[in-house]
Protein backbone atom coordinates (compact mmCIF):
# COMPACT_ATOMS: atom_id res chain seq x y z
CA UNK A 1 0.00 0.00 0.00
CA UNK A 2 2.65 2.54 1.09
CA UNK A 3 6.32 2.41 0.18
CA UNK A 4 9.12 4.77 1.06
CA UNK A 5 12.45 4.79 -0.78
CA UNK A 6 15.48 6.20 1.01
CA UNK A 7 13.26 8.76 2.75
CA UNK A 8 14.80 11.36 5.05
CA UNK A 9 13.06 13.41 7.74
CA UNK A 10 14.53 16.91 8.00
CA UNK A 11 13.58 19.90 10.09
CA UNK A 12 15.23 23.23 9.38
CA UNK A 13 18.07 21.57 7.45
CA UNK A 14 18.78 19.12 10.27
CA UNK A 15 18.44 15.44 9.38
CA UNK A 16 16.47 13.59 12.07
CA UNK A 17 16.04 10.27 10.28
CA UNK A 18 17.52 9.05 7.01
CA UNK A 19 17.57 6.11 4.65
CA UNK A 20 14.07 4.95 5.53
CA UNK A 21 12.84 2.32 3.07
CA UNK A 22 9.60 1.02 4.47
CA UNK A 23 6.91 -1.20 3.02
CA UNK A 24 3.50 -1.05 4.67
CA UNK A 25 0.85 -3.47 3.39
CA UNK A 26 -2.89 -3.65 4.01
CA UNK A 27 -3.68 -5.76 7.05
CA UNK A 28 -0.65 -4.47 8.95
CA UNK A 29 -0.82 -2.54 12.18
CA UNK A 30 2.34 -0.50 12.80
CA UNK A 31 3.50 1.20 15.95
CA UNK A 32 6.04 4.02 15.64
CA UNK A 33 8.20 4.21 18.76
CA UNK A 34 10.89 6.69 19.68
CA UNK A 35 12.00 9.24 22.23
CA UNK A 36 10.62 12.79 22.12
CA UNK A 37 11.91 14.96 19.30
CA UNK A 38 13.16 12.17 17.05
CA UNK A 39 10.97 13.23 14.11
CA UNK A 40 8.03 10.84 14.45
CA UNK A 41 5.36 13.48 13.82
CA UNK A 42 7.36 14.92 10.92
CA UNK A 43 7.57 11.42 9.46
CA UNK A 44 3.78 11.11 9.62
CA UNK A 45 3.47 14.45 7.82
CA UNK A 46 5.62 13.06 5.01
CA UNK A 47 3.75 9.75 4.87
CA UNK A 48 0.40 11.54 4.71
CA UNK A 49 1.51 13.90 1.94
CA UNK A 50 1.05 17.07 4.01
CA UNK A 51 4.75 17.81 3.55
CA UNK A 52 6.74 16.91 0.46
CA UNK A 53 9.98 15.03 1.12
CA UNK A 54 13.22 16.92 0.50
CA UNK A 55 15.05 13.64 0.01
CA UNK A 56 13.66 10.24 -0.92
CA UNK A 57 10.30 9.18 -2.32
CA UNK A 58 6.90 8.11 -1.03
CA UNK A 59 4.81 5.77 -3.20
CA UNK A 60 1.12 4.92 -2.80
CA UNK A 61 0.24 1.63 -4.50
CA UNK A 62 3.42 2.07 -6.54
CA UNK A 63 2.53 5.60 -7.73
CA UNK A 64 4.43 8.77 -6.70
CA UNK A 65 2.45 10.44 -3.96
CA UNK A 66 2.73 13.97 -5.37
CA UNK A 67 0.78 12.96 -8.51
CA UNK A 68 -2.37 12.46 -6.41
CA UNK A 69 -4.88 15.29 -5.97
CA UNK A 70 -5.43 16.35 -2.37
CA UNK A 71 -8.89 14.81 -2.31
CA UNK A 72 -7.99 11.45 -3.83
CA UNK A 73 -4.98 11.21 -1.54
CA UNK A 74 -7.22 11.83 1.47
CA UNK A 75 -9.31 8.82 0.42
CA UNK A 76 -6.15 6.68 0.45
CA UNK A 77 -4.32 8.04 3.48
CA UNK A 78 -5.80 9.83 6.48
CA UNK A 79 -3.83 11.52 9.25
CA UNK A 80 -4.99 12.62 12.67
CA UNK A 81 -2.41 15.17 13.81
CA UNK A 82 -1.53 15.41 17.47
CA UNK A 83 -2.68 19.01 17.82
CA UNK A 84 -5.21 21.04 15.92
CA UNK A 85 -6.60 24.50 16.26
CA UNK A 86 -9.74 25.11 18.10
CA UNK A 87 -11.90 27.60 16.22
CA UNK A 88 -14.56 25.08 15.27
CA UNK A 89 -18.09 26.15 16.12
CA UNK A 90 -20.29 23.33 14.83
CA UNK A 91 -21.89 20.34 16.51
CA UNK A 92 -20.11 17.08 17.27
CA UNK A 93 -21.91 15.35 14.42
CA UNK A 94 -20.85 18.04 11.94
CA UNK A 95 -17.31 17.84 13.26
CA UNK A 96 -17.17 14.12 12.63
CA UNK A 97 -18.75 14.81 9.24
CA UNK A 98 -15.73 16.93 8.25
CA UNK A 99 -13.96 13.61 7.75
CA UNK A 100 -16.24 12.99 4.78
CA UNK A 101 -14.87 16.02 2.91
CA UNK A 102 -12.91 13.98 0.39
CA UNK A 103 -15.93 11.79 -0.36
CA UNK A 104 -18.47 14.59 -0.76
CA UNK A 105 -20.09 15.03 -4.14
CA UNK A 106 -22.97 17.51 -3.70
CA UNK A 107 -22.84 21.00 -2.27
CA UNK A 108 -25.51 20.80 0.40
CA UNK A 109 -26.83 17.43 1.44
CA UNK A 110 -24.67 14.59 2.65
CA UNK A 111 -25.06 11.33 0.77
CA UNK A 112 -26.55 8.27 2.45
CA UNK A 113 -23.09 6.71 2.56
CA UNK A 114 -21.81 9.80 4.39
CA UNK A 115 -24.65 9.63 6.93
CA UNK A 116 -24.08 5.93 7.57
CA UNK A 117 -20.34 6.39 8.06
CA UNK A 118 -20.87 9.34 10.43
CA UNK A 119 -23.42 7.48 12.56
CA UNK A 120 -21.24 4.39 12.66
CA UNK A 121 -18.23 6.43 13.77
CA UNK A 122 -20.25 8.19 16.48
CA UNK A 123 -21.49 4.85 17.80
CA UNK A 124 -18.07 3.23 17.61
CA UNK A 125 -16.61 5.85 19.92
CA UNK A 126 -19.63 6.02 22.25
CA UNK A 127 -20.47 9.63 21.45
CA UNK A 128 -23.84 9.22 19.72
CA UNK A 129 -25.48 10.87 22.70
CA UNK A 130 -23.25 13.93 22.24
CA UNK A 131 -23.90 14.32 18.51
CA UNK A 132 -26.02 17.48 18.83
CA UNK A 133 -23.73 19.21 21.34
CA UNK A 134 -21.36 22.04 20.44
CA UNK A 135 -17.94 20.56 19.76
CA UNK A 136 -16.37 23.30 21.88
CA UNK A 137 -18.42 22.33 24.91
CA UNK A 138 -16.87 18.83 25.09
CA UNK A 139 -14.28 17.73 27.64
CA UNK A 140 -10.75 16.83 26.51
CA UNK A 141 -11.46 13.09 26.41
CA UNK A 142 -14.76 13.56 24.60
CA UNK A 143 -13.07 15.77 22.04
CA UNK A 144 -10.43 13.13 21.47
CA UNK A 145 -13.17 10.57 20.83
CA UNK A 146 -14.78 12.91 18.31
CA UNK A 147 -11.41 13.41 16.63
CA UNK A 148 -10.84 9.67 16.33
CA UNK A 149 -14.38 9.30 15.00
CA UNK A 150 -13.74 11.89 12.30
CA UNK A 151 -10.79 9.89 10.94
CA UNK A 152 -12.91 6.75 11.05
CA UNK A 153 -15.54 8.59 8.99
CA UNK A 154 -12.85 9.63 6.51
CA UNK A 155 -12.36 5.89 5.92
CA UNK A 156 -8.96 5.89 4.18
CA UNK A 157 -7.01 2.74 3.29
CA UNK A 158 -4.12 3.73 5.55
CA UNK A 159 -4.83 5.39 8.91
CA UNK A 160 -2.05 7.51 10.44
CA UNK A 161 -2.48 8.45 14.10
CA UNK A 162 -0.23 10.79 16.07
CA UNK A 163 -0.46 9.84 19.76
CA UNK A 164 -4.19 9.08 19.62
CA UNK A 165 -4.34 7.62 23.16
CA UNK A 166 -3.84 11.02 24.72
CA UNK A 167 -6.75 12.12 26.95
CA UNK A 168 -8.49 8.73 26.64
CA UNK A 169 -9.36 6.78 29.77
CA UNK A 170 -8.45 3.07 29.95
CA UNK A 171 -11.76 1.85 28.58
CA UNK A 172 -11.44 4.33 25.73
CA UNK A 173 -7.88 3.18 24.99
CA UNK A 174 -8.76 -0.51 24.99
CA UNK A 175 -11.84 0.02 22.83
CA UNK A 176 -9.91 2.14 20.37
CA UNK A 177 -6.95 -0.21 20.09
CA UNK A 178 -9.09 -3.33 19.65
CA UNK A 179 -10.99 -1.47 16.92
CA UNK A 180 -7.71 -0.57 15.18
CA UNK A 181 -6.69 -4.25 15.43
CA UNK A 182 -9.97 -5.27 13.84
CA UNK A 183 -9.50 -2.60 11.16
CA UNK A 184 -6.20 -4.13 10.09
CA UNK A 185 -7.16 -7.76 10.68
CA UNK A 186 -10.69 -7.98 9.30
CA UNK A 187 -11.39 -4.86 7.24
CA UNK A 188 -8.07 -5.16 5.40
CA UNK A 189 -6.95 -1.62 6.10
CA UNK A 190 -3.57 -0.54 7.38
CA UNK A 191 -2.68 1.64 10.36
CA UNK A 192 0.43 3.39 11.63
CA UNK A 193 0.40 4.97 15.06
CA UNK A 194 2.84 6.99 17.12
CA UNK A 195 2.54 5.63 20.68
CA UNK A 196 4.59 5.65 23.86
CA UNK A 197 2.95 2.75 25.67
CA UNK A 198 5.16 -0.24 24.83
CA UNK A 199 2.81 -2.70 26.52
CA UNK A 200 -0.10 -1.69 24.31
CA UNK A 201 2.21 -2.26 21.34
CA UNK A 202 3.11 -5.83 22.33
CA UNK A 203 -0.55 -6.60 22.90
CA UNK A 204 -2.21 -5.04 19.86
CA UNK A 205 0.28 -4.36 17.06
CA UNK A 206 1.81 -6.47 14.32
CA UNK A 207 4.81 -4.31 13.31
CA UNK A 208 7.09 -1.75 14.89
CA UNK A 209 9.17 1.09 13.53
CA UNK A 210 11.72 2.25 16.09
CA UNK A 211 13.26 5.65 15.52
CA UNK A 212 16.52 6.13 17.43
CA UNK A 213 17.94 9.43 18.58
CA UNK A 214 21.03 9.03 16.33
CA UNK A 215 18.86 9.01 13.17
CA UNK A 216 18.92 5.26 12.61
CA UNK A 217 15.83 3.08 12.66
CA UNK A 218 14.68 -0.49 13.02
CA UNK A 219 11.57 -1.85 11.34
CA UNK A 220 9.97 -5.28 11.49
CA UNK A 221 7.47 -7.61 13.12
CA UNK A 222 6.89 -6.97 16.83
CA UNK A 223 8.10 -10.47 17.72
CA UNK A 224 11.58 -9.53 16.44
CA UNK A 225 11.87 -5.85 17.29
CA UNK A 226 10.33 -5.69 20.76
CA UNK A 227 13.27 -6.79 22.88
CA UNK A 228 14.68 -5.42 26.10
CA UNK A 229 17.95 -4.36 24.49
CA UNK A 230 16.18 -2.49 21.66
CA UNK A 231 13.87 -0.70 24.09
CA UNK A 232 16.77 0.24 26.33
CA UNK A 233 18.59 1.72 23.33
CA UNK A 234 15.46 3.51 22.24
CA UNK A 235 14.50 5.17 25.51
CA UNK A 236 17.87 5.18 27.35
CA UNK A 237 16.03 3.56 30.24
CA UNK A 238 16.43 0.08 31.78
CA UNK A 239 13.51 -2.36 31.40
CA UNK A 240 12.36 -5.63 32.97
CA UNK A 241 10.34 -8.13 30.98
CA UNK A 242 7.30 -9.91 32.43
CA UNK A 243 5.24 -12.55 30.66
CA UNK A 244 1.58 -12.16 31.51
CA UNK A 245 -1.21 -14.15 29.81
CA UNK A 246 1.24 -15.08 27.10
CA UNK A 247 1.96 -11.41 26.30
CA UNK A 248 5.41 -9.87 26.88
CA UNK A 249 5.13 -6.78 29.03
CA UNK A 250 7.93 -4.32 29.75
CA UNK A 251 8.31 -2.48 33.03
CA UNK A 252 10.68 0.49 33.12
CA UNK A 253 13.20 0.54 35.99
CA UNK A 254 14.29 3.61 37.89
CA UNK B 1 -32.74 28.28 22.80
CA UNK B 2 -35.22 27.55 20.05
CA UNK B 3 -33.64 25.20 17.51
CA UNK B 4 -34.09 26.75 14.09
CA UNK B 5 -32.07 25.41 11.18
CA UNK B 6 -29.25 27.50 9.75
CA UNK B 7 -31.01 27.83 6.39
CA UNK B 8 -34.25 29.20 7.85
CA UNK B 9 -32.24 31.64 9.97
CA UNK B 10 -30.56 32.83 6.77
CA UNK B 11 -33.90 33.40 5.05
CA UNK B 12 -35.34 35.32 8.02
CA UNK B 13 -32.27 37.50 8.32
CA UNK B 14 -32.22 38.18 4.57
CA UNK B 15 -35.87 39.33 4.58
CA UNK B 16 -35.42 41.39 7.73
CA UNK B 17 -32.31 43.18 6.51
CA UNK B 18 -33.87 44.04 3.15
CA UNK B 19 -37.02 45.36 4.88
CA UNK B 20 -35.02 47.46 7.31
CA UNK B 21 -33.03 48.95 4.42
CA UNK B 22 -36.23 49.95 2.65
CA UNK B 23 -37.50 51.57 5.83
CA UNK B 24 -34.24 53.49 6.10
CA UNK B 25 -34.88 55.06 2.68
CA UNK B 26 -37.73 57.03 4.26
CA UNK B 27 -35.51 58.61 6.92
CA UNK B 28 -33.38 61.68 6.39
CA UNK B 29 -33.56 65.45 6.40
CA UNK B 30 -36.90 65.06 4.60
CA UNK B 31 -39.00 62.23 6.00
CA UNK B 32 -40.81 60.24 3.32
CA UNK B 33 -43.61 57.88 4.37
CA UNK B 34 -43.30 54.28 3.20
CA UNK B 35 -46.56 54.58 1.23
CA UNK B 36 -45.13 57.52 -0.70
CA UNK B 37 -41.97 55.52 -1.43
CA UNK B 38 -44.05 52.72 -2.93
CA UNK B 39 -46.18 55.27 -4.79
CA UNK B 40 -43.03 56.99 -6.10
CA UNK B 41 -41.52 53.72 -7.27
CA UNK B 42 -44.79 52.82 -9.03
CA UNK B 43 -45.26 56.11 -10.82
CA UNK B 44 -41.58 56.92 -11.24
CA UNK B 45 -42.02 60.69 -10.99
CA UNK B 46 -42.43 63.52 -8.49
CA UNK B 47 -40.13 65.32 -6.05
CA UNK B 48 -40.07 62.38 -3.63
CA UNK B 49 -39.12 60.06 -6.42
CA UNK B 50 -36.20 62.31 -7.32
CA UNK B 51 -35.05 62.39 -3.70
CA UNK B 52 -35.35 58.61 -3.51
CA UNK B 53 -33.71 57.69 -6.78
CA UNK B 54 -31.01 60.38 -6.82
CA UNK B 55 -30.09 60.59 -3.13
CA UNK B 56 -31.55 58.04 -0.78
CA UNK B 57 -31.40 54.85 -2.77
CA UNK B 58 -27.78 55.25 -3.92
CA UNK B 59 -26.79 56.08 -0.34
CA UNK B 60 -28.57 53.05 1.11
CA UNK B 61 -27.12 50.89 -1.66
CA UNK B 62 -23.56 52.04 -0.94
CA UNK B 63 -24.09 51.51 2.78
CA UNK B 64 -25.52 48.03 2.29
CA UNK B 65 -22.78 46.86 -0.08
CA UNK B 66 -20.06 48.35 2.15
CA UNK B 67 -21.44 46.58 5.21
CA UNK B 68 -21.82 43.32 3.31
CA UNK B 69 -18.25 43.45 2.01
CA UNK B 70 -16.78 44.37 5.39
CA UNK B 71 -18.63 41.66 7.29
CA UNK B 72 -17.73 38.95 4.77
CA UNK B 73 -14.14 40.14 4.65
CA UNK B 74 -13.89 39.95 8.45
CA UNK B 75 -15.47 36.53 8.49
CA UNK B 76 -13.03 35.17 5.88
CA UNK B 77 -10.02 36.67 7.67
CA UNK B 78 -11.07 35.29 11.06
CA UNK B 79 -11.07 31.86 9.44
CA UNK B 80 -7.86 32.36 7.46
CA UNK B 81 -5.95 33.62 10.51
CA UNK B 82 -7.79 31.43 13.04
CA UNK B 83 -8.00 34.57 15.12
CA UNK B 84 -11.23 35.99 16.55
CA UNK B 85 -9.76 39.51 16.56
CA UNK B 86 -9.12 39.61 12.82
CA UNK B 87 -10.94 42.32 10.90
CA UNK B 88 -10.74 43.67 7.33
CA UNK B 89 -8.12 46.24 8.27
CA UNK B 90 -5.75 43.92 10.10
CA UNK B 91 -3.22 43.97 7.25
CA UNK B 92 -3.13 47.74 7.15
CA UNK B 93 -5.28 48.03 4.04
CA UNK B 94 -7.13 51.04 5.43
CA UNK B 95 -3.84 52.67 6.40
CA UNK B 96 -2.46 52.09 2.91
CA UNK B 97 -5.56 53.58 1.34
CA UNK B 98 -5.55 56.50 3.81
CA UNK B 99 -1.97 57.27 2.98
CA UNK B 100 -2.82 57.20 -0.73
CA UNK B 101 -5.77 59.54 -0.31
CA UNK B 102 -3.76 61.83 1.95
CA UNK B 103 -1.03 61.84 -0.65
CA UNK B 104 -3.53 62.93 -3.30
CA UNK B 105 -4.62 65.82 -1.07
CA UNK B 106 -1.10 66.81 -0.15
CA UNK B 107 -0.01 66.83 -3.79
CA UNK B 108 -3.20 68.81 -4.56
CA UNK B 109 -4.63 66.23 -6.98
CA UNK B 110 -7.92 65.44 -5.18
CA UNK B 111 -9.44 64.05 -8.39
CA UNK B 112 -7.07 61.13 -8.12
CA UNK B 113 -7.79 60.37 -4.47
CA UNK B 114 -9.69 57.14 -5.23
CA UNK B 115 -6.95 55.99 -7.58
CA UNK B 116 -4.28 56.85 -5.00
CA UNK B 117 -6.29 55.02 -2.35
CA UNK B 118 -6.39 51.94 -4.56
CA UNK B 119 -2.68 52.19 -5.18
CA UNK B 120 -1.84 52.48 -1.47
CA UNK B 121 -4.08 49.59 -0.46
CA UNK B 122 -2.92 47.43 -3.35
CA UNK B 123 0.72 47.96 -2.40
CA UNK B 124 -0.07 46.94 1.18
CA UNK B 125 -1.76 43.71 0.01
CA UNK B 126 1.25 42.76 -2.11
CA UNK B 127 3.79 43.85 0.50
CA UNK B 128 2.19 41.90 3.36
CA UNK B 129 1.81 38.78 1.22
CA UNK B 130 5.45 38.96 0.07
CA UNK B 131 6.89 39.45 3.54
CA UNK B 132 4.65 36.88 5.21
CA UNK B 133 5.06 34.21 2.54
CA UNK B 134 8.84 34.10 2.52
CA UNK B 135 8.87 30.73 4.25
CA UNK B 136 7.32 27.55 2.89
CA UNK B 137 4.18 27.93 4.96
CA UNK B 138 1.47 30.53 4.99
CA UNK B 139 1.76 30.87 8.73
CA UNK B 140 -1.15 32.76 10.34
CA UNK B 141 1.00 34.20 13.12
CA UNK B 142 3.54 35.51 10.66
CA UNK B 143 0.81 36.93 8.46
CA UNK B 144 -0.96 38.64 11.34
CA UNK B 145 2.23 40.11 12.80
CA UNK B 146 3.39 41.32 9.39
CA UNK B 147 0.03 42.99 8.83
CA UNK B 148 0.04 44.66 12.22
CA UNK B 149 3.60 45.90 11.71
CA UNK B 150 2.92 47.28 8.22
CA UNK B 151 -0.18 49.01 9.45
CA UNK B 152 1.62 50.47 12.49
CA UNK B 153 4.31 51.88 10.22
CA UNK B 154 1.79 53.41 7.85
CA UNK B 155 -0.24 54.88 10.71
CA UNK B 156 2.86 56.63 11.98
CA UNK B 157 3.32 58.20 8.54
CA UNK B 158 -0.34 59.23 8.45
CA UNK B 159 -0.10 60.88 11.87
CA UNK B 160 2.99 62.71 10.70
CA UNK B 161 1.25 64.06 7.59
CA UNK B 162 -1.85 65.03 9.60
CA UNK B 163 0.19 66.92 12.15
CA UNK B 164 2.07 68.80 9.47
CA UNK B 165 -1.01 69.56 7.32
CA UNK B 166 -3.17 72.71 7.61
CA UNK B 167 -6.03 72.40 10.15
CA UNK B 168 -8.88 72.82 7.65
CA UNK B 169 -7.74 69.72 5.77
CA UNK B 170 -7.43 67.72 8.94
CA UNK B 171 -11.13 67.47 9.78
CA UNK B 172 -12.10 66.05 6.40
CA UNK B 173 -9.33 63.51 6.66
CA UNK B 174 -10.31 62.44 10.15
CA UNK B 175 -13.90 61.99 9.03
CA UNK B 176 -12.75 59.87 6.14
CA UNK B 177 -10.55 57.75 8.33
CA UNK B 178 -13.42 57.08 10.72
CA UNK B 179 -15.60 55.98 7.84
CA UNK B 180 -17.90 58.40 6.09
CA UNK B 181 -20.31 57.63 3.28
CA UNK B 182 -21.21 61.26 2.45
CA UNK B 183 -19.20 61.32 -0.75
CA UNK B 184 -19.30 57.61 -1.52
CA UNK B 185 -20.43 56.58 -4.97
CA UNK B 186 -22.35 53.36 -5.66
CA UNK B 187 -20.19 51.07 -7.81
CA UNK B 188 -21.46 48.09 -9.74
CA UNK B 189 -18.20 46.20 -9.33
CA UNK B 190 -18.47 46.41 -5.55
CA UNK B 191 -21.82 44.64 -5.81
CA UNK B 192 -20.32 42.07 -8.18
CA UNK B 193 -17.47 41.46 -5.75
CA UNK B 194 -19.97 40.94 -2.92
CA UNK B 195 -21.87 38.37 -5.00
CA UNK B 196 -18.63 36.62 -5.93
CA UNK B 197 -17.65 36.27 -2.27
CA UNK B 198 -21.08 34.86 -1.42
CA UNK B 199 -20.73 32.26 -4.18
CA UNK B 200 -17.21 31.33 -3.07
CA UNK B 201 -18.42 31.10 0.53
CA UNK B 202 -21.18 28.69 -0.44
CA UNK B 203 -19.15 26.54 -2.85
CA UNK B 204 -16.07 26.30 -0.63
CA UNK B 205 -18.02 26.41 2.63
CA UNK B 206 -17.03 22.93 3.76
CA UNK B 207 -13.37 23.56 2.98
CA UNK B 208 -13.53 26.80 4.99
CA UNK B 209 -15.15 24.94 7.89
CA UNK B 210 -12.25 22.49 7.81
CA UNK B 211 -9.79 25.40 7.75
CA UNK B 212 -10.94 26.41 11.23
CA UNK B 213 -9.10 23.33 12.49
CA UNK B 214 -5.80 24.62 11.14
CA UNK B 215 -4.07 24.04 7.82
CA UNK B 216 -2.49 20.74 8.84
CA UNK B 217 -5.80 19.11 9.68
CA UNK B 218 -7.51 20.67 6.66
CA UNK B 219 -4.80 19.22 4.39
CA UNK B 220 -5.19 15.80 5.98
CA UNK B 221 -8.93 15.92 5.30
CA UNK B 222 -8.23 16.64 1.64
CA UNK B 223 -8.57 20.44 1.31
CA UNK B 224 -6.29 22.20 -1.20
CA UNK B 225 -5.23 24.59 1.52
CA UNK B 226 -2.70 26.71 -0.35
CA UNK B 227 -5.09 27.60 -3.19
CA UNK B 228 -7.89 28.31 -0.75
CA UNK B 229 -5.69 30.54 1.40
CA UNK B 230 -4.61 32.63 -1.59
CA UNK B 231 -8.22 32.99 -2.72
CA UNK B 232 -9.43 33.97 0.74
CA UNK B 233 -6.61 36.46 1.22
CA UNK B 234 -7.26 38.12 -2.14
CA UNK B 235 -11.05 38.22 -1.82
CA UNK B 236 -11.05 39.50 1.75
CA UNK B 237 -8.46 42.17 0.95
CA UNK B 238 -10.22 43.31 -2.23
CA UNK B 239 -13.47 43.61 -0.31
CA UNK B 240 -11.79 45.83 2.26
CA UNK B 241 -10.20 47.97 -0.46
CA UNK B 242 -13.51 48.34 -2.31
CA UNK B 243 -15.09 49.77 0.84
CA UNK B 244 -12.20 51.90 2.04
CA UNK B 245 -11.59 53.82 -1.19
CA UNK B 246 -15.25 54.92 -1.28
CA UNK B 247 -16.35 55.19 2.32
CA UNK B 248 -13.18 55.27 4.40
CA UNK B 249 -12.33 52.91 7.20
CA UNK B 250 -15.77 52.06 8.57
CA UNK B 251 -14.81 50.15 11.68
CA UNK B 252 -16.29 47.44 13.82
CA UNK B 253 -18.64 45.81 11.26
CA UNK B 254 -16.06 43.35 9.98
CA UNK B 255 -14.96 42.39 13.47
CA UNK B 256 -18.30 42.07 15.17
CA UNK B 257 -20.86 40.82 12.64
CA UNK B 258 -19.35 37.33 12.16
CA UNK B 259 -19.25 36.87 15.95
CA UNK B 260 -22.84 38.04 16.33
CA UNK B 261 -23.94 35.48 13.75
CA UNK B 262 -21.90 32.63 15.23
CA UNK B 263 -23.41 33.36 18.61
CA UNK B 264 -26.89 32.75 17.22
CA UNK B 265 -25.79 29.23 16.32
CA UNK B 266 -24.89 29.71 12.65
CA UNK B 267 -21.32 28.54 12.09
CA UNK B 268 -21.05 26.76 8.74
CA UNK B 269 -19.48 29.08 6.17
CA UNK B 270 -22.13 28.13 3.64
CA UNK B 271 -24.57 30.11 5.79
CA UNK B 272 -22.17 32.29 7.72
CA UNK B 273 -20.85 34.14 4.64
CA UNK B 274 -24.21 35.07 3.03
CA UNK B 275 -25.64 35.88 6.45
CA UNK B 276 -22.68 38.15 7.22
CA UNK B 277 -23.48 40.01 4.00
CA UNK B 278 -27.08 40.67 5.05
CA UNK B 279 -26.42 41.50 8.69
CA UNK B 280 -23.38 43.65 7.86
CA UNK B 281 -25.33 45.41 5.12
CA UNK B 282 -28.29 46.15 7.38
CA UNK B 283 -26.02 47.29 10.21
CA UNK B 284 -24.23 49.88 8.09
CA UNK B 285 -27.51 51.06 6.51
CA UNK B 286 -29.01 51.65 9.95
CA UNK B 287 -25.82 53.23 11.28
CA UNK B 288 -25.59 55.52 8.27
CA UNK B 289 -29.23 56.51 8.56
CA UNK B 290 -28.69 57.42 12.22
CA UNK B 291 -25.45 59.20 11.35
CA UNK B 292 -27.22 61.48 8.88
CA UNK B 293 -30.45 62.04 10.85
CA UNK B 294 -29.87 62.19 14.63
CA UNK B 295 -27.78 65.36 14.46
CA UNK B 296 -29.29 66.67 11.20
CA UNK B 297 -28.33 68.69 9.33
CA UNK B 298 -24.91 67.81 10.76
CA UNK B 299 -23.67 64.47 9.44
CA UNK B 300 -21.70 62.21 11.76
CA UNK B 301 -19.14 59.66 10.55
CA UNK B 302 -20.86 56.30 10.09
CA UNK B 303 -17.96 54.46 11.75
CA UNK B 304 -18.88 56.02 15.09
CA UNK B 305 -22.43 54.76 14.73
CA UNK B 306 -21.48 51.20 13.78
CA UNK B 307 -19.51 50.92 17.01
CA UNK B 308 -22.29 52.48 19.08
CA UNK B 309 -24.78 49.96 17.68
CA UNK B 310 -22.47 46.93 17.58
CA UNK B 311 -20.95 47.08 21.07
CA UNK B 312 -24.18 46.67 23.07
CA UNK B 313 -25.49 43.93 20.78
CA UNK B 314 -22.28 41.91 21.04
CA UNK B 315 -22.04 42.29 24.81
CA UNK B 316 -25.66 41.19 25.15
CA UNK B 317 -25.06 38.08 23.03
CA UNK B 318 -21.81 37.28 24.88
CA UNK B 319 -23.65 37.21 28.18
CA UNK B 320 -26.60 35.26 26.84
CA UNK B 321 -24.47 32.41 25.47
CA UNK B 322 -23.10 30.98 28.67
CA UNK B 323 -23.18 27.37 27.46
CA UNK B 324 -20.14 27.76 25.21
CA UNK B 325 -16.62 27.68 26.60
CA UNK B 326 -14.54 30.38 24.95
Amino acid sequence: MLDTRDLAVMIGGKVLLSGLSLNVDLGENWAILGANGTGKSSLLRLLSGIDAPLKGRVLVDGVEMRTFSKKSLARQIGLLPQIEEDQYWGSVEEYVGLGRFSHAVGLWAKSDADQIMIQRALENFDISSLSGRDYRSLSGGERQRARLASLMAQDPQLFLWDEPLENLDYSGQMQFLSWVCELAGEKDKASMMVVHDVNMVSRFFTHTLMVFADGTHLAGACSETLTISNLEDLYQTRFDQVIHDGVRLFVPRV
Amino acid sequence: MLRIGQSSKLIWVACFSVCISIVCISFGSVSIPIATIIEGIRSGEGVYWTVISELRFPRVFVAFISGALLAMSGCLLQTLLRNPLADPYIFGISSGASLGVLGALVFAVPAFSVAFGFLGAGLVIVLVALIARRGANWNPYRLILTGVMVSAGLNALISLILVLSPPNMMKGMIFWMMGDLTHAQPRVWAGVLALLIIVVGIVFGRALDAMSLGSERALAIGVSVKRLEYAVYLLASSAAVAVVVEGGAIGFVGLVVPHMIRMTGVWSHRYLIPMSAFVGGAMVVVADTLARSVWAPLQLPVGVMTALIGVPILIYLLNKRSDVRH
